[in-house]
């Protein structure tokens, strides 16, 4: 930026014209939703808005989402680290094989990543018969949103620790070998430090998108009203009953959870940015 | 602690890292494995430390009638000090010396005020007392590398392995902490093995040096015995500068000509480092011209690039800056060439390929 605001007078030209384009952009397709979901949220009063937190069909949503979330999120941590692990400090055969397959969830379309399931475990489904005999639900059930959930968030922890520790190498976890240090003393101490907020990132990532997503979840969740609705779900459901304040409460919750996670996501880029500053200061 | 290794072999695929190597360090021995990139050195001793294991079956290492070739990194106890430091970035110095001794079960774990103590003898060694509290990104190469031996040292290692200790420092900063390193090593007189692909490096440190090549040794000795005595072309190439004349052998005796003459005779190569050459202005029959192409003159020693007159074959000498005083060499003259001390090797001792 400093050699664009320096330069000559066209190329200042040339980089207003294109600043205002991007902030006229930003304005029409950010800004203005996101006041809108606020405004509409607020347009009964401010009772009215926190009224429909109490009701039970939008709590029944509320804690479904946090269980869906807390489970996905420690399960997606020991998956990410342990896939990390595996492909950066090992040398094994179909490494390439298990990096695509890590890909996977992002190129699949959430609507198929559901019907994944359904064909799975649905009634009519590979284990259906065998799990109907046994009484185990899991489509149109907690089951299937987590396992829904769990499938499209599960790269973001391994996506964002496989580079981080790629560049950082074995030879501190070596080092700290040859002192004596055992497995699980090497991971506390030399590798999880060195991992901390690319790991936090990339859970931060991961609570965003379990929280938020929509496609998967609705192919397996089914609907039923104050059991298997989690809080995108409710919400297109009171939009589709013309309750738009209530809608646009809930989708201000969604929201405000969106910008949180811009600000943590930041906050960590900037302290990652010093430390690699710093990391580049010792060369 | 001795270090005894017999027929050892390392293959990574197809490629033969290590071929069929022996080799004993004595107790408190200073050894240099020494060789180009690619020999095997480095290998060699990430299998003394346990970090890599050799070929199954292949042979043994053996410390001090221990057998450990299957023993794991940890129950060896050795020191080691890797090229590019790998100190702890997240801890400071003090922790990072610590570190070996902290991740002790409890039983064995000294207290705290015994680490304590340790770390700071350490740091005292390493003439990095007040910088206890500093993280590794504050301190310069050559300090990093201090804190990876004091580091390395905290544990009391049984033997020291060290992997190109100085070859990520600066040119001035290497002389003097080699130099540290051989006092060092004189006042703790551990079993040290140090991996180099500097020949003056190994020269100046090691009480031995072992000479690699493609996986196998070339030479074991003293660093006056490889240089006076260097085993065979390789050895000689690569601990020092050389000059190369091609000649016949007649009768016993190496004569370097570039004229037909004698064309039966069977045809060597022979060798003469650049300061066993003698130049003179005047012309005698052993003599070869050469016509002075560039000077240099550099503290104690002139280096001069020569020109044969015959060959066009260029020929490197150096000579004291006394002698070159006296001589008052000027570029594009021509001079006499003497060689002193020619070295012929037979063809077993010839380069492998």
């Amino acid at each position: 930026m400093k050699t664009m605001t320096t330069a000559s007078n066209e190329q200042g030209w040339t980089a207003r014209l294109l600043i205002a384009a991007a902030v006229l952009f930003l304005l029409v397709f950010l800004l203005l939703p996101l006041t809108a979901v606020f405004v509409e949220a607020f347009r009964k009063g401010v009772g009215a808005y926190f009224k429909s937190f109490t009701d039970p069909y939008a709590r029944s949503a509320i804690k479904l989402t946090l269980i869906v979330t807390a489970t996905v999120i420690p399960l997606n941590l020991l998956f990410g680290i342990t896939a990390s692990w595996a492909i950066t400090k090992f040398e094994f055969r179909g490494k390439g094989l298990l990096l695509t397959l890590i890909d996977l969830p992002f190129a699949v379309s959430p609507i198929v990543a559901g019907l994944i399931f359904v064909l799975l475990f649905g009634s009519r489904g590979w284990f259906g018969p065998w799990l109907k005999a046994h009484d185990v639900q899991i489509i149109f059930a907690l089951p299937g949103i987590i396992l829904a959930t769990l499938f499209v968030t599960f790269p973001f922890v391994a996506r964002e620790l496989i580079p981080l520790m790629q560049s950082q190498g074995t030879e501190e976890e070596q080092a700290a070998l040859v002192l004596g240090a055992g497995g699980w003393q090497i991971f506390r101490k030399v590798t999880l430090p060195n991992i901390k907020w690319g790991l936090l990132y990339g859970l931060i990532l991961c609570n965003a998108r379990a929280i938020g997503e929509f496609g998967a979840v609705s192919v397996v969740s089914g609907h039923i009203r104050g059991q298997t609705n989690t809080i995108p779900l409710h919400i297109e459901i009171l939009y589709n009953e013309y309750n738009f304040a209530a809608a646009f409460a809930m989708a201000s919750l969604l929201t405000l959870l969106a910008v949180a996670t811009l600000a943590i996501r930041s906050f960590i880029e900037w302290k990652t940015r010093r430390e690699q500053a710093a990391a580049l200061g010792e060369i | 602690m001795s270090i005894q290794i017999t027929n050892l072999t390392k293959t990574f695929g197809s490629f033969t890292a290590l071929k069929n190597i022996s080799l004993t360090v004595g107790t408190g021995e200073l050894l240099a494995l020494l060789g180009p990139s690619g020999c095997g050195k480095t290998t060699l001793l990430r299998i003394i430390a346990g970090l890599e294991t050799p070929d199954p079956g292949s042979g043994a290492v053996i410390f001090h009638e221990e057998d450990v070739t299957n023993s794991g990194v940890r129950q060896r106890q050795v020191g080691f000090v890797f090229q590019h430091y790998s100190l702890f970035r997240h801890m400071n110095i003090f922790d990072n010396i610590a570190f070996g001794l902290n991740v002790r079960p409890r039983k064995s774990r000294p207290s705290k005020e015994e680490i304590s103590q340790r770390v700071h003898a350490l740091l005292k060694l390493v003439q990095l007392e007040r910088h206890a509290a500093l993280y590794p990104r504050q301190l310069s190469g050559g300090q990093r590398q201090r804190v990876a031996l004091a580091r390395s040292l905290a544990v009391e290692p049984r033997i020291l392995l060290l992997d190109e200790p100085f070859g990520a420092l600066d040119a001035k900063v290497r002389k003097d902490l080699r130099r540290w390193l051989r006092r060092l090593h004189e006042e703790i007189s551990i079993t040290s093995v140090f991996v180099t692909h500097d020949q003056d490096e190994a020269m100046e440190v090691a009480d031995r040096i072992v000479v690699m090549n493609h996986g196998e040794i070339e030479q074991i000795g003293t660093p006056q015995e490889v240089y006076d005595h260097p085993a065979n072309e390789f050895v000689y190439h690569f601990i020092g500068d050389v000059n190369l004349f091609h000649g016949r052998l007649e009768e016993g005796k190496v004569r370097i000509e570039s004229s037909e003459a004698g064309k039966e005779k069977p045809e060597v190569v022979a060798y003469v480092r650049p300061h066993e050459i003698e130049l003179s202005r005047t012309a005698h029959p052993e003599a070869i011209a050469a016509r002075v192409q560039h000077l240099s003159i550099a503290g104690p020693v002139a280096r001069i690039q020569l020109v044969r007159l015959d060959t066009n074959q260029s020929v490197e000498a150096e000579i004291t800056r006394q002698l070159y005083d006296e001589l008052q060499l000027r570029t594009g003259e021509t001079v006499y060439v003497n060689l002193r001390n020619l070295r012929v090797f037979r063809p077993e001792e010839r380069t492998r390929p």
